[in-house]
């Protein structure tokens, strides 16, 4: 089995930190610079309006977005220049540079919003899993990235939920 | 002999008063002699220091970010921010969270803000540009609120605040700045000075890369880094307990109930602080983050053991107001040790019972103090004066606040001029050679400052943490410029040297001398009252009048 072609990235928020390293190792390894806009991983700290007080603690997140590598990629579908393509070896959509128009269709129908803009080259970038080995995910320090198995990539989530589960069933009735 | 490499940098310059801003690089022999961060910091508050008549006049304010700020070192987030104090000497807060990034992303290492602005302001910087805007409709909100508001009004989730509270505004001499929910620690007023200048606020947005000069090696040797911090047993500690819970880590469940998670500043691996939601009370809905362990201690004291919902909730105003937590921790104490015993009555108090088992009453008297009414305006000048104010002559009280330091900690404290960040995770030292480790630590405590590296995961708590030599390659992967350890423990040094200098001519009390003391002056090259020797001053080319 080719282990890099069924490994997806998978993120748990409940574990951020928002420590954002993962979007400056990003940009560092594809862009040689550390900068939060030329990450093609977007760590979303939903405090931002929100410092002062919150409704529902289940507000305060860290949500990691980034490319899914969809089966069916609308990014794909939607682009004019066929400049999407899937690499046969990780199974990343890529982007054909010879070909990107740099019309941000597929800025417009991506459902997760993981396509984003150079404004330098003028075109689009996005995840192309740094070849098979995902630095964002290697670099995570608190386990809130992972690069792993399709088929076993939300073990971890369920792990944490099984423990929510656990206290759940510790507490007494009121 | 060719020239040393040195790192560039640039500084912005803002007159408040005439609202003029302009940037250019940083003089070359700073940055040769200093190299960055808050060591450079210190000489460019040397270099625009207004000699002041009015203790509360407005004294210029540096804000400096490391070499490394935003890049690819561990936790290299940390923001220093430096004046004089209205008390004497100097004022300065080390803030981490992610204001130092934003602003060397902004294309700015270091600010000076110099005069005072007509009206309460505050300054935006912009990716390079600087403005100085209208915050006359913040006037008395709290840090947090002040924050949360200048991201609505530039609707830009992503702008990095530092802003002073009601405390700050009114000139409490304990008045401290704050940044996200980082806390203000012991700062020496420098929130006050802020208000002294009108400026509620300094607020960062940056879109700009920071380049690395070898990408791919600096990405594994941080990496290499980050393993070796969270394999130690420093690491370890403040992984599992926290800062809060350093000293004590079976404590750490008592936040267990209020706990929504840990966070970290930018890039750090050991998200020290816990995230906490405070679900009833005064502060009920209030989003907090968790202070380190002496902090904590001192409020323990006030509320009595077992009260952690109340030592949240007074972590959330003392935010909230921009106030010192040591010092009101200190002064609230104070005040309830004098309502028990009489001397002072619910007139006095403008009726709050001032009872442990009140936190309502206790969280007022703090917001009095921050807005200064009534008896919080009297607490507000400090315990001493405040004395002299509320006490009959005769009458002595000793209910201080004792922070129960062990020596490595108390000379640690006595022998710097800013309240270290590391001091609530130093070990308990023997007598022996007590003074050469708390040298040691100044010295690279001040390095890591230069790299704008947070201290706590770094050679100042233990041997087997990054030092002076992995600072040195830090350097060179992230910027390119060779900087031996020896430099940067020479730059260390004339940093600290010229700290105590200007710590000195600005008037700070001095420290009760003792053996380790004294021995640590030796050290560093001082005389026995502190004062640096004139071969020192020869040696570190601070020259006669540096």
């Amino acid at each position: 089995m080719d282990e890099t072609k069924d490994k997806v990235l998978v993120h748990d928020a409940t574990l951020c930190t928002g420590c954002m390293r993962c979007m400056t190792t990003c940009s560092t390894y594809n862009f040689g610079a550390t900068s939060f806009t030329k990450s093609c991983i977007q760590i979303i700290r939903h405090e931002g309006h929100a410092i002062t007080r919150m409704d529902e603690p289940d507000e305060l997140i860290f949500q990691p977005m980034t490319c899914q590598q969809c089966d069916k990629p609308r990014c794909q579908d939607f682009c004019p220049a066929h400049a999407l393509d899937r690499d046969p070896k990780t199974r990343a959509m890529k982007v054909n540079y010879d070909r990107c128009l740099g019309c941000r269709q597929c800025m417009v129908v991506c459902p997760f919003g993981a396509m984003r803009y150079d404004t330098t080259r003028r075109k689009v970038f996005k995840c192309e899993l740094c070849e098979g080995d995902p630095q964002c995910a290697k670099m995570c320090p608190s386990g809130a990235l992972q690069f792993l198995p399709k088929d076993i990539a939300n073990l971890p989530k369920i792990d944490t939920l099984s423990r929510k589960m656990i206290q759940m069933q510790r507490v007494p009735p009121e | 002999m060719p020239a040393r490499e040195r790192p560039t940098a640039r500084v912005g310059v803002i007159d408040l008063a005439t609202g003029q801003a302009k940037v250019s690089e940083l003089a070359p022999d700073t940055a040769d002699q200093y190299l960055g961060g808050r060591a450079a910091g210190i000489r460019l508050l040397q270099d625009y220091r207004r000699v002041s008549v009015d203790a509360l006049g407005p004294d210029n304010v540096v804000l400096s970010t490391g070499l490394l700020g935003g890049m690819v070192a561990p936790a290299a987030s940390m923001t220093y921010a430096l004046s004089v104090s209205p008390e004497g000497g100097l004022a300065g807060a080390s803030l981490g969270g992610f204001f130092g990034p934003e602003l060397r992303w902004a294309g700015l290492d270091h600010l000076i803000i110099v005069g005072k602005s007509a009206g309460l302001s505050y300054l935006l910087v912009h990716d390079g540009k600087i403005e100085i805007k209208d915050a006359r409709s913040l006037s008395g909100e709290s840090t947090l609120a002040t924050q949360e508001r200048l991201r609505r009004e530039l609707d830009d989730d992503c702008v990095q605040c530092l802003s002073i509270g009601p405390a700050g505004e009114k000139l409490v001499p304990f008045a401290g700045v704050v940044s996200g929910h980082e806390n203000p620690a012991r700062q020496r007023g420098l929130g006050a000075v802020f208000g002294a200048k009108n400026l509620k606020a300094i607020a960062v947005r940056g879109t700009r890369g920071l380049p690395v000069k070898f990408p791919e090696k600096a990405l594994d040797y941080n990496e290499e880094m980050v393993r070796s911090i969270r394999a130690s047993q420093v690491g370890r500690q403040l992984e599992s307990a926290g800062a809060v819970y350093f000293d004590d880590e079976r404590a750490a469940t008592a936040i267990d109930s209020y706990s929504i998670g840990r966070s970290g500043c930018f890039g750090c691996q050991l998200r020290c602080r816990y995230r906490y939601l405070l679900k009833e009370g005064t502060a009920a809905g209030a989003l907090g983050e968790t202070v380190d362990c002496l902090t904590r201690a001192a409020w323990d004291a006030v509320f009595g053991p077992e009260r952690t919902a109340s030592v949240l909730a007074a972590g959330h105003w003392l935010q909230s107001y921009g106030l010192d937590p040591l010092e009101t921790a200190g002064l609230v104490r104070w005040a309830m040790s004098l309502y028990q015993r009489g001397r002072l009555t619910d007139r006095e108090t403008g009726g709050l019972e001032l009872e442990a088992s009140n936190d309502a009453a206790v969280f007022e008297l703090m917001g009095r103090i921050g807005r200064r009414e009534g008896l919080g305006d009297v607490l507000a000048l400090g315990r001493a004066r405040a004395a002299e104010k509320i006490l009959p002559a005769n009458d002595q009280d000793n209910a201080s606040l004792d922070l129960h330091l062990n020596a490595a900690q108390g000379l640690s404290l006595a022998a710097s001029v800013f309240h270290p960040d590391y001091l609530f995770a130093l070990p308990p030292g023997g007598e022996d050679g007590l003074a050469a480790a708390a040298y040691e630590r100044a010295l690279c405590s001040t390095a890591a400052a230069i790299l704008g590296i947070c201290d706590l995961q770094t050679a100042v708590l233990a041997a087997d943490l990054p030092g002076f030599a992995e600072f040195s390659e830090m350097v060179y992967l992230n910027t390119g410029v060779r900087v031996e350890p020896d430099r940067l423990r020479e730059a260390a040094a004339r940093a600290l040297t010229l700290e105590r200098l200007l710590s000195q001519r600005t008037g700070a009390p001095a420290a009760p001398l003792t053996p380790p003391l004294v021995e640590y002056f030796r050290l560093a090259g001082w005389d026995e009252r502190g004062v640096p020797r004139p071969d020192t001053l020869e040696r570190l080319g601070l020259g006669a009048k540096p």
